[in-house]
């Protein structure tokens, strides 16, 4: 079910009614809705895959359980194996198997070994990616001894299975979700406030912002071979925003929806296009990735490799950030992708000393300018890697880009007057999010006066209504 | 919780009713399918792609034919939304007022109605149209058009106003001497198209048929397009059903000289193919496709509104002629 389709408008006022007005006497009876609730949200777009949450979900929870009672370390590394194998053994099979097969075939076909073997026929089950990360947490806090398991499967199933974040995260902690499906949950009036802001904001972003960029994007990117060099540019740009929007969109939804039944999910943007750099870019961009990243991944690496010095740090870096690519999907240009970016983070990292001194020898504000479009023209060049379908093709956008036209007017894509308001937005959007970036997310508007208030969300649902997309385009996270 | 369900069931309920008021905004500058799914049902109709959205105008046929004749309609979409096949025909039948024993019905004929490409190649559940509005709703014919509003329009509905003003503000700008280029679509109320452009300048609009023309060729050359049986075969189905309402002919409309040499090189028994079609249904086929050099066009595939308005003359002759005929 998409937050963005009319079954969820139906579905969602419904939920909530019977959580706080039927279910609400038992914290138990609530969690159990909820989970009914969320497997419905997911069997809506296929219930063959229900299975595979429910496996994933009671084998980390037994694993998780066993792992705590035992003392020898051999028991639980097995354990911690099982549990790896399982999870990640689950999504190499629906996500990357094609992709190996298809890879090892045209090896061995290259040195002249013929194979027969095909790809298979899988159908990659949404969210797989996110519920596996999260389940994997859970057994990976207890094999370290930072976290304790809890006792109560239906907790832990609803944990899972929680739907505002199950397709597309946050990627949540059993640390920070368990112990709130734990407590009993009262409404509190601001947190459905602060929800319905977010919710609202959301769906600003998905459906005008990000719909609306979708449109020009995919006639740009499918015609790349006859657009002039700055139309490309223009194109890379509405992806940035596309993108930006879809998921920021769908993640402000996820935190708003759960805000509603009294659970708080992690933040998962802070206004990543305002990075100085791509250190700090990767702070504010898919926060519950980069940091599970760094607390399961980067961090073991590098206290690992502490005898390496700089040099495991670095290796750890470009480690990680091409598995965060490889993690967005099974082809090569996310793999470039977040080759790219463990390279330029390891070059930061490598000058931070340099990058220092010239901070301070700068004006701060010319810095601050420099810094942020560097920053961003690095990140829309890799973009180009996250919209092409191969790295030939990106390669060719990226060759397209770089001719004479590049310096002529960039082509404005029919019907004109959507692409203008589009750019319009875009623009007003920008000025929105640069004047509440030291606040929590741009609705947070709590200290304004009512009329105020209402005045913004009567823009914001006009704007929503006027301008916004409804032709029920899926999140573009959902296929990763 | 009281006071937040209080406001958010306000909120809601404005938001509601704000959208049910705007939609009776809706017209013929929504988009080219709202006014032809808002309109009734009908009693005689012009079928076919986007060449007879332009082509004919209903109006101007019932001047001509008078009071006596059952009004026209024309209910015809583009090739994708209303290529001949099970969307199409289902859409007809909801369209047509059930009682119509006397109705006429004007289809028209060209090859890449009845032809598919890529996946769209004889599976009704893979066919080009099943991804468009026509698809996608059951109601035809009623004003306002929730069921269209709620399941294919692609937009917020709040657009509605602003696709009204919208023409309105661009002549306004070029009336104040602002050299602004910009073109809508407006569905009349007898449901032909018309494409409004603010260019005038002649030199321009010429090159943009050439232009027009060359890039209907070349993407026609690159889907490669096949004459599929399944639509041929609902080509039967639909002139059966319309037999039961009243007279039907098959039209084939007129193109551009350049656009009618590439359809008859890709398609040269296509005309056969239609005489065969109208013998075996009893049913008259008329060929105008070789008149595209009496009339202009606005981009080389579709008639200008000047020269549909002589071609629906021409239609309205011939249909009192064959009145007279079999009277």
């Amino acid at each position: 079910m998409l937050f963005n389709s009319l079954i969820f408008a139906f579905f969602l006022p419904t939920v909530f009614f019977i959580y706080w007005f039927v279910v609400n006497k038992n914290v138990k009876i609530q969690n159990i809705f909820l989970i009914v609730a969320s497997y419905f949200f997911y069997g809506w777009w296929d219930w063959r895959f229900l299975g595979l949450i429910f496996f994933s979900s009671i084998t980390d929870f037994f694993i998780g359980k066993i792992l705590h009672q035992q003392q020898k370390q051999l028991n639980r590394n097995l354990l911690m194996i099982l549990s790896l194998f399982t999870n990640l053994g689950v999504l190499f099979y629906f996500k990357y198997c094609n992709f190996f097969i298809e890879n090892f075939v045209s090896l061995f076909s290259s040195i002249g070994i013929s194979s027969n073997v095909t790809s298979l026929n899988i159908i990659l089950p949404i969210g797989i990616s996110f519920y596996t990360f999260q389940t994997l947490s859970y057994t990976i806090d207890i094999y370290k001894k930072q976290g304790k398991p809890t006792d109560d499967v239906v907790s832990f199933l609803a944990f899972v299975s929680f739907f505002p974040q199950l397709v597309a995260g946050p990627i949540e902690r059993a640390s920070n979700l368990v112990p709130q499906f734990l407590k009993p949950r009262k409404f509190k009036y601001e947190d459905g406030v602060e929800g319905a802001r977010l919710i609202l904001w959301g769906f600003l972003k998905k459906v005008v912002i990000a719909d609306n960029c979708a449109y020009f994007v995919n006639n740009i990117f499918d015609n790349y071979a006859s657009q002039t060099g700055s139309t490309l540019v223009l194109g890379l740009i509405l992806f940035a925003f596309q993108v930006y929007g879809d998921f920021s969109g769908y993640s402000d939804i996820a935190v708003g929806t759960a805000r509603l039944f009294g659970i708080k999910l992690m933040d998962n943007f802070n206004f990543p296009y305002f990075s100085t750099s791509i250190t700090d870019f990767w702070r504010r961009w898919h926060i519950s990735l980069s940091t599970w990243l760094r607390d399961y991944l980067y961090t073991p690496m590098v206290m690992g490799l502490r005898s390496w010095g700089m040099k495991g740090i670095i290796f750890s870096t470009i480690c990680s950030f091409t598995i965060i690519g490889f993690w967005h999907g099974p082809n090569w240009v996310y793999i470039v992708f977040g080759l790219f970016h463990g390279l330029v983070l390891s070059y930061e990292i490598l000058n931070s000393k340099r990058r220092k001194r010239w901070k301070k020898s700068m004006n701060k504000r010319v810095h601050f300018v420099l810094s942020l479009i560097l920053t961003f023209t690095f990140y829309l060049f890799t973009l180009i890697l996250f919209r092409s379908v191969s790295v030939t093709d990106a390669t060719y956008y990226a060759e397209n880009i770089f001719s004479k036209s590049l310096f002529t007017m960039p082509a404005i894509i029919a019907p004109k007057y959507r692409m203008i308001y589009t750019l319009i937005l875009i623009l007003a959007f920008i000025i929105t999010e640069w004047y509440s970036k030291d606040k929590k997310h741009v609705l947070d508007v709590v200290n304004l006066s009512q009329s105020k208030r209402w005045a913004i969300y009567a823009v914001v649902i006009g704007v929503i209504i006027v301008f916004g997309r409804f032709n029920n385009n899926d999140f573009i996270y959902f296929q990763f | 919780m009281t006071k937040f369900l209080y406001k958010s069931i306000i909120a809601t309920i404005v938001v509601i009713l704000l959208h049910l008021i705007i939609v009776f905004f809706a017209n013929g500058y929504t988009d080219s399918i709202y006014e032809k799914i808002s309109s009734g049902k009908q009693k005689s109709l012009l079928l076919g792609g986007s060449r007879m959205s332009q082509a004919i105008l209903p109006n101007v046929i019932d001047d001509v034919l008078g009071k006596q004749s059952p009004k026209f309609y024309n209910f015809a979409f583009t090739n994708s939304h209303s290529g001949i096949g099970p969307v199409y025909f289902n859409a007809i039948k909801r369209k047509i007022d059930p009682q119509t024993k006397k109705g006429v019905y004007l289809i028209s004929v060209s090859p890449w109605g009845v032809s598919s490409y890529g996946n769209d190649n004889g599976d009704e559940a893979v066919l080009r149209e099943n991804n468009f509005e026509l698809a996608k709703i059951t109601d035809f014919s009623s004003s306002p058009n929730y069921d269209y509003m709620l399941n294919a329009y692609g937009y917020g509905w709040g657009s509605i106003l602003l696709k009204t003003i919208e023409p309105k503000i661009l002549n306004g700008a070029i009336d104040l001497g602002l050299n602004l280029k910009g073109s809508w679509t407006y569905i009349h109320k007898d449901g032909s198209l018309e494409i409004k452009t603010t260019t005038t300048d002649m030199v321009e609009i010429n090159k943009m048929i050439v232009k027009e023309t060359a890039k209907f060729i070349k993407e026609a050359e690159e889907k490669d397009y096949q004459l599929s049986s399944l639509r041929l075969d609902y080509l039967d189905k639909i002139i059966s059903f319309l037999q039961e309402h009243g007279k039907v002919y098959l039209v084939r409309l007129p193109v551009n000289p350049k656009i009618y040499q590439f359809e008859e090189k890709k398609y040269p028994n296509f005309n056969q193919l239609m005489a065969g079609v109208s013998k075996v249904k009893s049913v008259k086929y008329v060929n105008f496709a070789t008149d595209g050099e009496i009339y202009e066009f606005c981009d080389g595939n579709h008639l200008s509104r000047n020269a549909a308005k002589l071609f629906s003359v021409e239609i309205a002759k011939m249909l009192t002629q064959e009145e007279s005929e079999n009277n």
